[in-house]
């Protein structure tokens, strides 16, 4: 692919005199979005002189309930207004002769985004509980983002609530797969007897666990994947974080498989004057479980179904038994008292 | 009749073995991951070959457990009566709904990742 649009881009929105693409790489992850390293230059303008950029494009395969690029733009850029660590938002481009797909620009951060190595990191051990205590206040100014302070044309109010509208979408996810699912079904079913009733509404990331913070040396330099975050509960993305599935096999260490949930905790409740339930993160757990095995086996099928043929899909969807068991463990009928 | 022997389980055995023991330790760091991952789908497949009769036996003796009136022995059809049944609640809380699901699952973790089983069992 040519880069002249692209640099011609870049030099309009930094009204500079010109621009140089001096590095142009495809970075790995995303099966979802594709990122670009981008080293450029500037002659004059805002941003004269050298810059590291990321640009952000979808993947050829989009997942459906993702949002668009210009969606993931103004959430970044407003979770950036709030003080949420992130990767400076720059420029939004939805004129597809420029790079084929809808993107966007933002600044390039550094360090690690992979949580089964991010666990095993030595800087990360040192300072666990204080950096989940920045963890957790990070997740509360996301979570300063409220129906009432912010819109966004493209986000809807979950009714009657986010755990009860979450368990109908699941369902409908299901009736459109081929095949029976009886143990996500028992998941589903407890998950909708068990709806907390009491909500209280914030701008949800939806993903934050350790594969999507960028940490450099124990420090986080950028909350990344944005594509998911809507309104819900505040529980529910302290569920996601402590969710067993997602401690990346350091099981004992509860708040995202890296330190104790009390500084996670303290952290959050220390920045947003909120408390932490315990049943209504239980709660969240389960449904954490839920919905990646619900997407386990989405991914599963795409492969399958000869939509996109992948061993990564393949075996994200043999997943999904680890994830029912656990269902199934956290959802025993002799089992009522939760936690 | 003869059978071709080494079976096609202890073929993948014996590869899985070289890739994991002989391989994997020259591969440079980029191509790692994608070595791992083949190495996990065969090793999956060496398993299923071992125990996909036995988990289908168990898993359809457990479903006309359930449904004893049923004249098909259809496997799909009844899980499907299984997965409708739970979502309107008529298996609310039930004890041995709960149990045939837990042994089901327990049956195909045992093959998809016998680790994590082992790892949960064991706390």
């Amino acid at each position: 692919m040519g880069l002249e649009k692209l640099s011609g881009f870049l030099s309009e929105k930094a009204q500079a005199d010109c621009c140089r693409i001096t590095q142009y790489k495809k970075m790995s992850g995303g099966a979802i979005q594709e990122n670009y390293a981008l080293d450029v230059i500037f002659d004059g303008g805002l941003l004269s002189g050298a810059h590291e950029l990321v640009l952000r494009t979808d993947a050829p395969s989009v997942v459906e309930v993702s949002h668009t690029r210009a969606q993931e733009f103004e959430l970044l850029r407003e979770a950036y207004e709030a003080g949420v660590v992130v990767p400076e938002p720059l420029w939004v481009c939805l004129d597809s002769s420029v790079f084929e797909r809808h993107f966007y620009i933002m600044r390039r951060v550094k360090g690690v985004a992979e949580g089964h190595i991010l666990v095993k990191d030595e800087a990360v051990k040192t300072n666990a509980e204080g950096l989940l205590e920045h963890l957790g206040g990070q997740l509360a100014k996301i979570h300063s983002i409220t129906p009432g302070s912010h819109s966004f044309g493209f986000l809807e109010i979950p009714d009657p609530t986010p755990a009860t509208a979450g368990v109908e979408f699941f369902r409908e996810c299901l009736d459109r797969l081929p095949g029976a699912y009886p143990s996500i079904e028992w998941g589903l079913r407890w998950l909708e007897l068990n709806a907390p009733e009491h909500v209280t509404l914030v701008l949800n990331h939806r993903d934050y666990r350790i594969g999507n913070l960028m940490l450099d040396n124990g420090v986080l330099t950028g909350i990344l994947d944005w594509e998911f975050a809507d309104w819900s509960d505040y529980h529910e993305d302290i569920g996601w974080f402590c969710a067993r599935c997602w401690r990346f096999g350091k099981i004992s260490l509860e708040a995202g498989g890296i330190g104790s949930r009390e500084a996670f905790y303290r952290g959050y409740s220390e920045v947003s004057g909120r408390s932490i339930d315990p049943v209504q993160t239980f709660y969240w757990e389960v449904f954490a479980h839920m919905r990646w095995a619900v997407i386990a086996i989405q991914q599963g099928e795409r492969h399958v179904s000869g939509g996109e043929q992948s061993l990564h899909l393949a075996l994200t969807g043999r997943v999904c038994a680890e994830l029912e068991w656990e269902l199934l463990r956290m959802t025993d009928p002799k089992n009522k008292q939760r936690g | 009749m003869e059978q071709d022997s080494p079976t096609a389980k202890d073929l993948l055995e014996t590869a899985i073995s070289l890739l994991r023991n002989q391989v994997l330790p020259n591969t440079p760091a980029a191509q790692k991951l994608n070595l791992l991952m083949i190495s996990n789908a065969m090793a999956i497949a060496a398993r299923e070959f071992r125990g996909s009769i036995e988990l289908e036996v168990a898993a359809m003796s457990d479903l006309k457990r359930l449904y004893p009136n049923k004249m098909r022995d259809d496997f799909a059809e009844l899980s499907a009566n299984l997965s409708t049944d739970i979502r309107f609640g008529k298996f609310d809380d039930s004890d041995s709904v709960y149990s045939v699901l837990l042994d089901n699952t327990r049956r195909r973790l045992k093959i998809s990742n016998p680790r994590h089983l082992r790892s949960s069992e064991s706390k």
